[in-house]
Protein backbone atom coordinates (compact mmCIF):
# COMPACT_ATOMS: atom_id res chain seq x y z
CA UNK A 1 0.00 0.00 0.00
CA UNK A 2 1.20 3.55 -0.70
CA UNK A 3 2.13 5.95 2.08
CA UNK A 4 0.40 9.18 1.02
CA UNK A 5 -2.92 9.96 -0.64
CA UNK A 6 -4.01 13.42 -1.81
CA UNK A 7 -7.70 14.37 -1.62
CA UNK A 8 -8.72 17.45 -3.62
CA UNK A 9 -12.26 18.67 -2.88
CA UNK A 10 -13.72 22.05 -2.00
CA UNK A 11 -15.83 20.50 0.78
CA UNK A 12 -13.89 20.07 4.01
CA UNK A 13 -16.47 17.47 5.09
CA UNK A 14 -15.74 15.31 2.05
CA UNK A 15 -11.99 15.65 2.60
CA UNK A 16 -12.48 14.61 6.21
CA UNK A 17 -14.68 11.66 5.14
CA UNK A 18 -11.91 10.39 2.88
CA UNK A 19 -9.26 10.87 5.57
CA UNK A 20 -11.43 9.10 8.12
CA UNK A 21 -12.18 6.20 5.76
CA UNK A 22 -8.48 5.70 5.03
CA UNK A 23 -7.29 6.13 8.64
CA UNK A 24 -7.39 2.37 9.42
CA UNK A 25 -5.08 1.70 6.46
CA UNK A 26 -2.29 3.82 7.94
CA UNK A 27 -2.16 6.00 4.84
CA UNK A 28 -1.27 9.64 5.35
CA UNK A 29 -3.93 11.84 3.77
CA UNK A 30 -3.00 15.26 2.43
CA UNK A 31 -5.82 17.69 1.71
CA UNK A 32 -6.28 20.35 -0.98
CA UNK A 33 -9.36 22.52 -1.53
CA UNK A 34 -9.15 23.10 -5.29
CA UNK A 35 -7.05 22.26 -8.34
CA UNK A 36 -4.52 25.04 -7.76
CA UNK A 37 -3.99 23.92 -4.17
CA UNK A 38 -3.81 20.31 -5.38
CA UNK A 39 -0.99 21.06 -7.82
CA UNK A 40 0.88 22.93 -5.06
CA UNK A 41 0.58 19.91 -2.76
CA UNK A 42 1.79 17.62 -5.54
CA UNK A 43 4.75 19.90 -6.10
CA UNK A 44 5.59 19.81 -2.39
CA UNK A 45 5.24 16.02 -1.93
CA UNK A 46 7.18 13.59 -4.10
CA UNK A 47 5.75 10.50 -2.44
CA UNK A 48 2.03 10.85 -3.12
CA UNK A 49 0.86 7.55 -4.56
CA UNK A 50 -2.78 8.32 -5.40
CA UNK A 51 -5.07 11.31 -5.86
CA UNK A 52 -8.81 11.48 -5.16
CA UNK A 53 -10.17 14.48 -7.02
CA UNK A 54 -13.53 16.29 -7.30
CA UNK A 55 -14.56 17.77 -10.66
CA UNK A 56 -16.43 21.01 -9.88
CA UNK A 57 -14.24 23.24 -7.75
CA UNK A 58 -13.44 26.96 -7.65
CA UNK A 59 -10.23 28.37 -9.22
CA UNK A 60 -9.35 25.16 -11.10
CA UNK A 61 -11.57 22.14 -11.68
CA UNK A 62 -10.44 18.55 -11.28
CA UNK A 63 -10.20 17.76 -14.99
CA UNK A 64 -7.98 20.80 -15.58
CA UNK A 65 -5.86 19.76 -12.62
CA UNK A 66 -5.20 16.22 -13.81
CA UNK A 67 -4.35 17.46 -17.31
CA UNK A 68 -1.72 19.75 -15.73
CA UNK A 69 -0.35 17.14 -13.33
CA UNK A 70 0.49 14.91 -16.30
CA UNK A 71 2.99 17.59 -17.32
CA UNK A 72 4.80 17.21 -13.99
CA UNK A 73 7.46 14.64 -14.76
CA UNK A 74 7.44 13.10 -11.29
CA UNK A 75 3.65 12.60 -11.36
CA UNK A 76 3.10 11.72 -15.01
CA UNK A 77 1.97 8.19 -14.10
CA UNK A 78 0.24 9.01 -10.81
CA UNK A 79 -3.10 7.16 -10.42
CA UNK A 80 -6.11 9.49 -10.09
CA UNK A 81 -9.63 8.59 -8.94
CA UNK A 82 -12.38 11.14 -9.59
CA UNK A 83 -14.85 11.60 -6.72
CA UNK A 84 -17.76 13.73 -7.88
CA UNK A 85 -21.50 14.25 -8.26
CA UNK A 86 -21.03 14.30 -12.05
CA UNK A 87 -21.90 11.21 -14.07
CA UNK A 88 -21.73 12.37 -17.69
CA UNK A 89 -20.03 9.90 -20.02
CA UNK A 90 -18.19 12.75 -21.83
CA UNK A 91 -16.57 13.88 -18.60
CA UNK A 92 -15.57 10.31 -17.74
CA UNK A 93 -13.98 10.00 -21.18
CA UNK A 94 -12.08 13.25 -20.64
CA UNK A 95 -10.83 11.96 -17.29
CA UNK A 96 -9.83 8.64 -18.84
CA UNK A 97 -7.93 10.44 -21.59
CA UNK A 98 -5.98 12.23 -18.84
CA UNK A 99 -5.16 8.92 -17.23
CA UNK A 100 -7.77 8.73 -14.46
CA UNK A 101 -8.23 5.15 -13.25
CA UNK A 102 -11.70 5.29 -11.74
CA UNK A 103 -14.75 7.51 -11.30
CA UNK A 104 -16.83 7.45 -8.10
CA UNK A 105 -20.24 9.12 -8.12
CA UNK A 106 -21.09 10.74 -4.78
CA UNK A 107 -22.29 9.80 -2.26
CA UNK A 108 -19.62 7.18 -1.70
CA UNK A 109 -19.41 4.38 0.80
CA UNK A 110 -16.37 5.16 2.97
CA UNK A 111 -15.63 1.47 3.50
CA UNK A 112 -14.95 0.93 -0.21
CA UNK A 113 -12.19 3.53 -0.51
CA UNK A 114 -9.39 1.34 0.87
CA UNK A 115 -10.09 -1.41 -1.66
CA UNK A 116 -10.17 1.14 -4.49
CA UNK A 117 -6.78 2.47 -3.35
CA UNK A 118 -5.43 -1.06 -3.38
CA UNK A 119 -6.89 -1.84 -6.78
CA UNK A 120 -5.66 1.26 -8.62
CA UNK A 121 -2.19 1.34 -7.06
CA UNK A 122 -1.30 -2.31 -7.60
CA UNK A 123 0.89 -2.99 -10.63
CA UNK A 124 -1.08 -4.27 -13.63
CA UNK A 125 -1.43 -8.06 -13.63
CA UNK A 126 -0.82 -8.46 -9.91
CA UNK B 1 -42.79 13.71 -34.13
CA UNK B 2 -43.26 17.33 -35.18
CA UNK B 3 -43.97 19.43 -32.14
CA UNK B 4 -44.55 22.60 -34.10
CA UNK B 5 -44.03 25.76 -32.08
CA UNK B 6 -44.59 25.10 -28.40
CA UNK B 7 -45.84 27.94 -26.25
CA UNK B 8 -43.75 29.33 -23.40
CA UNK B 9 -46.58 28.42 -21.07
CA UNK B 10 -46.49 24.76 -22.11
CA UNK B 11 -42.70 24.70 -21.75
CA UNK B 12 -42.91 26.18 -18.25
CA UNK B 13 -45.58 23.68 -17.28
CA UNK B 14 -43.41 20.83 -18.53
CA UNK B 15 -40.37 22.13 -16.69
CA UNK B 16 -42.39 22.39 -13.47
CA UNK B 17 -43.61 18.83 -14.02
CA UNK B 18 -40.05 17.52 -14.43
CA UNK B 19 -38.72 19.48 -11.43
CA UNK B 20 -41.66 18.32 -9.33
CA UNK B 21 -40.99 14.70 -10.27
CA UNK B 22 -37.24 14.70 -9.77
CA UNK B 23 -36.95 16.99 -6.77
CA UNK B 24 -39.72 14.96 -5.15
CA UNK B 25 -37.65 11.81 -5.62
CA UNK B 26 -34.11 13.12 -5.27
CA UNK B 27 -34.53 15.03 -2.00
CA UNK B 28 -35.55 12.04 0.16
CA UNK B 29 -32.95 9.87 -1.65
CA UNK B 30 -30.21 12.40 -0.97
CA UNK B 31 -30.99 12.64 2.74
CA UNK B 32 -31.55 8.90 3.06
CA UNK B 33 -27.98 8.38 1.85
CA UNK B 34 -26.91 10.12 5.06
CA UNK B 35 -29.63 8.61 7.30
CA UNK B 36 -32.61 10.91 8.01
CA UNK B 37 -36.00 10.01 6.62
CA UNK B 38 -37.00 13.20 4.88
CA UNK B 39 -40.61 13.05 3.73
CA UNK B 40 -42.71 15.26 1.45
CA UNK B 41 -44.47 18.00 3.40
CA UNK B 42 -48.23 17.41 3.30
CA UNK B 43 -49.08 21.12 3.11
CA UNK B 44 -48.12 23.86 0.66
CA UNK B 45 -44.70 25.39 1.45
CA UNK B 46 -44.78 28.22 3.95
CA UNK B 47 -44.27 31.73 2.62
CA UNK B 48 -41.91 32.45 5.50
CA UNK B 49 -39.11 29.89 5.47
CA UNK B 50 -38.04 28.52 8.83
CA UNK B 51 -34.57 27.44 7.76
CA UNK B 52 -31.49 29.30 8.93
CA UNK B 53 -28.88 27.48 6.82
CA UNK B 54 -28.89 27.43 3.04
CA UNK B 55 -26.74 25.79 0.37
CA UNK B 56 -26.94 27.56 -2.98
CA UNK B 57 -25.56 26.46 -6.33
CA UNK B 58 -25.89 28.01 -9.77
CA UNK B 59 -26.17 26.29 -13.14
CA UNK B 60 -26.05 27.25 -16.82
CA UNK B 61 -26.73 25.47 -20.07
CA UNK B 62 -30.11 24.37 -21.44
CA UNK B 63 -31.45 25.49 -18.09
CA UNK B 64 -29.94 28.40 -16.24
CA UNK B 65 -30.69 29.39 -12.69
CA UNK B 66 -30.10 28.54 -9.07
CA UNK B 67 -30.88 25.71 -6.69
CA UNK B 68 -31.22 26.31 -2.96
CA UNK B 69 -31.55 23.80 -0.14
CA UNK B 70 -32.66 25.36 3.13
CA UNK B 71 -32.66 23.49 6.42
CA UNK B 72 -32.40 24.01 10.14
CA UNK B 73 -29.13 23.27 11.96
CA UNK B 74 -30.75 20.21 13.54
CA UNK B 75 -31.51 18.65 10.13
CA UNK B 76 -28.04 19.45 8.80
CA UNK B 77 -26.48 17.97 11.95
CA UNK B 78 -28.68 14.86 11.74
CA UNK B 79 -27.38 14.00 8.28
CA UNK B 80 -23.77 15.16 8.76
CA UNK B 81 -21.26 12.31 8.26
CA UNK B 82 -19.49 13.17 11.54
CA UNK B 83 -22.60 13.69 13.68
CA UNK B 84 -21.63 10.84 16.03
CA UNK B 85 -17.92 11.63 16.28
CA UNK B 86 -17.65 15.32 17.09
CA UNK B 87 -19.46 18.51 18.07
CA UNK B 88 -20.42 20.19 14.82
CA UNK B 89 -19.55 23.85 14.49
CA UNK B 90 -21.58 26.23 12.33
CA UNK B 91 -18.71 26.23 9.84
CA UNK B 92 -18.96 22.44 9.51
CA UNK B 93 -22.74 22.68 9.07
CA UNK B 94 -22.34 25.34 6.40
CA UNK B 95 -19.78 23.28 4.51
CA UNK B 96 -22.12 20.31 4.61
CA UNK B 97 -25.26 22.10 3.39
CA UNK B 98 -23.20 23.46 0.48
CA UNK B 99 -22.13 19.92 -0.34
CA UNK B 100 -25.76 18.75 -0.08
CA UNK B 101 -26.75 21.42 -2.64
CA UNK B 102 -23.92 20.19 -4.87
CA UNK B 103 -25.03 16.56 -4.59
CA UNK B 104 -28.70 17.51 -5.10
CA UNK B 105 -27.90 19.35 -8.32
CA UNK B 106 -25.75 16.41 -9.44
CA UNK B 107 -28.75 14.10 -9.03
CA UNK B 108 -31.03 16.53 -10.84
CA UNK B 109 -28.54 16.99 -13.67
CA UNK B 110 -28.33 13.25 -14.33
CA UNK B 111 -32.11 12.91 -14.48
CA UNK B 112 -32.77 16.01 -16.58
CA UNK B 113 -30.11 14.85 -19.00
CA UNK B 114 -32.41 11.98 -20.01
CA UNK B 115 -34.89 14.64 -21.18
CA UNK B 116 -32.28 16.31 -23.37
CA UNK B 117 -31.32 19.03 -20.88
CA UNK B 118 -27.63 19.60 -20.25
CA UNK B 119 -26.33 21.85 -17.51
CA UNK B 120 -22.98 22.77 -15.99
CA UNK B 121 -22.77 23.94 -12.45
CA UNK B 122 -20.78 26.27 -10.26
CA UNK B 123 -19.19 25.62 -6.91
CA UNK B 124 -21.75 25.93 -4.10
CA UNK B 125 -21.94 28.67 -1.50
CA UNK B 126 -23.55 28.50 1.93
CA UNK B 127 -25.39 31.07 4.02
CA UNK B 128 -26.52 31.27 7.62
CA UNK B 129 -29.11 33.82 8.64
CA UNK B 130 -32.38 34.53 10.38
CA UNK B 131 -35.55 35.37 8.45
CA UNK B 132 -34.13 34.62 5.02
CA UNK B 133 -36.61 35.59 2.34
CA UNK B 134 -36.71 34.28 -1.19
CA UNK B 135 -37.55 36.60 -4.07
CA UNK B 136 -38.09 34.78 -7.35
CA UNK B 137 -35.88 35.54 -10.32
CA UNK B 138 -37.10 36.13 -13.88
CA UNK B 139 -37.54 32.44 -14.70
CA UNK B 140 -39.88 29.80 -13.36
CA UNK B 141 -39.65 29.23 -9.64
CA UNK B 142 -40.21 25.77 -8.32
CA UNK B 143 -40.41 25.08 -4.63
CA UNK B 144 -40.92 21.95 -2.58
CA UNK B 145 -40.92 21.32 1.13
CA UNK B 146 -40.04 18.18 3.01
CA UNK B 147 -40.13 17.29 6.67
CA UNK B 148 -37.68 15.61 8.98
CA UNK B 149 -39.33 15.20 12.35
CA UNK B 150 -40.68 18.65 13.15
CA UNK B 151 -38.20 20.46 10.92
CA UNK B 152 -38.76 21.56 7.35
CA UNK B 153 -36.32 21.15 4.46
CA UNK B 154 -36.99 23.51 1.55
CA UNK B 155 -35.74 23.10 -1.99
CA UNK B 156 -36.03 26.06 -4.35
CA UNK B 157 -35.14 26.06 -8.02
CA UNK B 158 -35.28 29.22 -10.13
CA UNK B 159 -34.74 28.27 -13.75
CA UNK B 160 -35.05 29.65 -17.24
CA UNK B 161 -35.10 27.25 -20.14
CA UNK B 162 -33.17 27.85 -23.34
CA UNK B 163 -35.29 28.71 -26.35
CA UNK B 164 -33.70 25.99 -28.48
CA UNK B 165 -34.84 23.27 -26.06
CA UNK B 166 -38.53 24.02 -25.72
CA UNK B 167 -39.35 22.48 -29.09
CA UNK B 168 -37.29 19.33 -28.62
CA UNK B 169 -39.08 16.02 -28.48
CA UNK B 170 -36.93 14.62 -25.65
CA UNK B 171 -38.05 17.38 -23.31
CA UNK B 172 -41.68 16.23 -23.49
CA UNK B 173 -41.06 12.49 -23.82
CA UNK B 174 -42.48 10.76 -20.76
CA UNK B 175 -41.32 7.33 -21.88
CA UNK B 176 -37.86 8.55 -20.82
CA UNK B 177 -37.26 8.20 -17.14
CA UNK B 178 -34.28 9.80 -15.47
CA UNK B 179 -32.44 7.53 -13.10
CA UNK B 180 -29.21 7.97 -11.21
CA UNK B 181 -25.94 6.14 -10.66
CA UNK B 182 -25.15 7.62 -7.27
CA UNK B 183 -22.66 5.55 -5.32
CA UNK B 184 -21.40 3.77 -8.44
CA UNK B 185 -17.70 3.14 -9.03
CA UNK B 186 -16.63 3.07 -12.67
CA UNK B 187 -13.14 1.78 -13.47
CA UNK B 188 -11.92 3.63 -16.54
Amino acid sequence: MPKKVLIVDDSSTVRQQVASALAPTGLEVIEAENGVDGLAKLEAHDDIALVFCDVNMPRMNGLEMIALLRRMQKHAQLPVVMLTTESQAELMQEAKASGAKAWIIKPFKPEMLASIVRKVTLPAGS
Amino acid sequence: MDLGIVSDELARTRLTQLLDRYIGRCTPELFLAYRPDVLPYPQPPSTTPTYTLAGIIGFVGDLSGTLLIGATPSVVSACHPFRDQQVLTERMQLDWIGELANQMLGRLKTRLNVHGLEIRFSAPISLAGERMRHVGAAGSTFRASFVYGEDVVDVWVDAEIKESVINSEAFYDDSREGDGDEGAVVFL
